[in-house]
């Protein structure tokens, strides 16, 4: 277990309204979703019914329906409202599906690991695309500064690095999330200031950052 | 009429009962028992398909055998308002061939595991694994800027070309989680009119 905390789930962007991220913080499997009220909900990935995976699922309106049998929560609790196979009896009061706390900030998706964690809202930047790591979040962050000449930590899972002159120069701030032992998927914030095309940007930061990548599995 | 030779399962002839559909076009099927009859290897079939590959379109005098070049065919041929190829057809052409590297190592090592051959599919997968991570930072790029298929604001054959493979990647043993663009770009290609699912695929 990671220490707990705040870690991005997603883009806030890329969380479009009616779509469900599958993500994995810490080892808990989530369904990440975006109901017609806008908000962005974690929930536990997992139906009480027969426990198959919320996130092949789908969104109807501020609910989020199970693909097996069709059973449905409401985004506000968690709470299930109908069961297709008894549309004239009341849904088993006690079912609720355990939500993480989240909040959305600097153009992503937040999710606390623990519970009342403070959060520290990072400097904002350019959202750039998330790239999954085959390593755990202290062996990749101590890989990272040991490659990335003038980068340094920020807490236990953000650094600041620079891209290459050639790739831009700019500078980003990294911000890690754990998913399994072996597993940690990298956000980022790239502070380029207002560009005319800030993809081309986005662009540049994920090249560079699946360079990195490919540096990492070859060492290993 | 068109008729279109297919197996149920197999995903290269999914790509081409997809565009049928999106396009609207009347065709008539023959079902082709490829597992386990193995009636594309017979010799009747192979009269359609001397190497005995599905599906296969027949369009008047016209047979083809390759899933690109039917979906190619079908939008040359039968798309009216020219929206499903012509509009970028060198770009789309591209993905047509990521499509068919898809469907050689992820579709492959599917249909390894699903027609329980005891073969090991892990170096087809090896092959996918790349593939996938461009068609992510393709797609995750593309919709940074408002374009949601692959080729631009709206669905053309490359989109078909590649959702087929990687809508069933679980099938092979690939998590989709790793791949969020492609997963967002599942859903777009889901509310295309005319969209219909086959096994293992599910609807919006």
């Amino acid at each position: 277990m990671t220490r707990a905390g705040w870690y991005p789930l997603a883009g806030a962007g890329d969380l479009a309204e009616g779509h469900i991220v599958d993500a994995v913080l810490d080892g808990r499997a989530l369904a990440v979703w975006r109901g017609a009220d806008r908000i962005a909900r974690a929930w536990e990935n997992r139906c009480p019914h027969r426990g198959v995976r919320l996130s092949i699922g789908s969104v109807v309106g501020d609910e989020l329906v199970c693909r097996y049998h069709g059973w449905r929560f409401a985004g506000a609790d968690g709470r299930c409202t109908r069961v297709p196979a008894h549309p004239n009896s009341a849904p088993p009061s006690g079912l609720r599906i355990q939500a993480r706390p989240v909040r959305e900030a600097a153009g992503i998706v937040w999710c606390d690991s623990g519970e009342g964690s403070e959060f520290v809202e990072p400097e904002p930047g350019i959202v750039a695309r998330p790239l999954m790591f085959a390593m755990g979040l202290v062996a990749l962050r101590g890989a990272m500064l040991g490659a990335l000449g003038g980068s340094s930590a920020i807490g236990e899972a953000w650094l600041r690095a620079s891209l290459p002159h050639e790739a831009g120069g700019w500078t980003v701030t990294l911000l890690l999330r754990p998913a399994g032992p072996h597993e940690c998927w990298v956000h980022g914030l790239v502070h380029a200031g207002a560009p005319a095309r800030p993809v081309a940007i986005a662009r540049a930061q994920t090249d560079w950052l699946a360079g990195v990548r490919r540096l990492f599995e070859n060492s290993l | 009429m068109i008729r279109l030779h297919h197996y149920e399962l197999s995903a290269e002839c999914y790509k081409v009962r997809l565009l049928l559909s999106m396009l609207g076009l009347a065709h008539e099927t023959v079902q082709v028992d490829m597992y386990p009859g193995a009636a594309h290897l017979s010799d009747s079939y192979r009269r359609l398909s001397p190497l005995g590959r599905l599906p296969v379109v027949e369009d008047g005098d016209l047979v083809l055998d390759d899933a690109n070049a039917i979906l190619v065919h079908l939008a040359a041929s039968h798309d009216p308002g020219g929206t499903w190829f012509a509009r970028a057809p060198g770009q789309i052409a591209q993905w047509l061939g990521y499509g068919a590297a898809l469907a050689a190592s992820l579709g492959a090592a599917r249909l390894m595991d699903c027609f329980d051959t005891g073969m090991d599919s892990a170096p087809l997968i090896a092959r996918a694994l790349p593939i996938l991570d461009a068609l992510d930072r393709h797609l995750w790029l593309e919709a940074a800027e408002g374009h949601f298929y692959l080729c631009g604001t709206g669905p053309t054959i490359a989109d078909i070309a590649c959702f087929a493979d990687t809508v069933l990647a679980e099938e092979a043993g690939v998590a989709l989680r790793r791949y969020p663009a492609v997963r967002r770009w599942h859903d777009r290609v889901r509310m295309i009119p005319g969209f219909i699912v086959m096994p293992g695929v599910f609807p919006r």
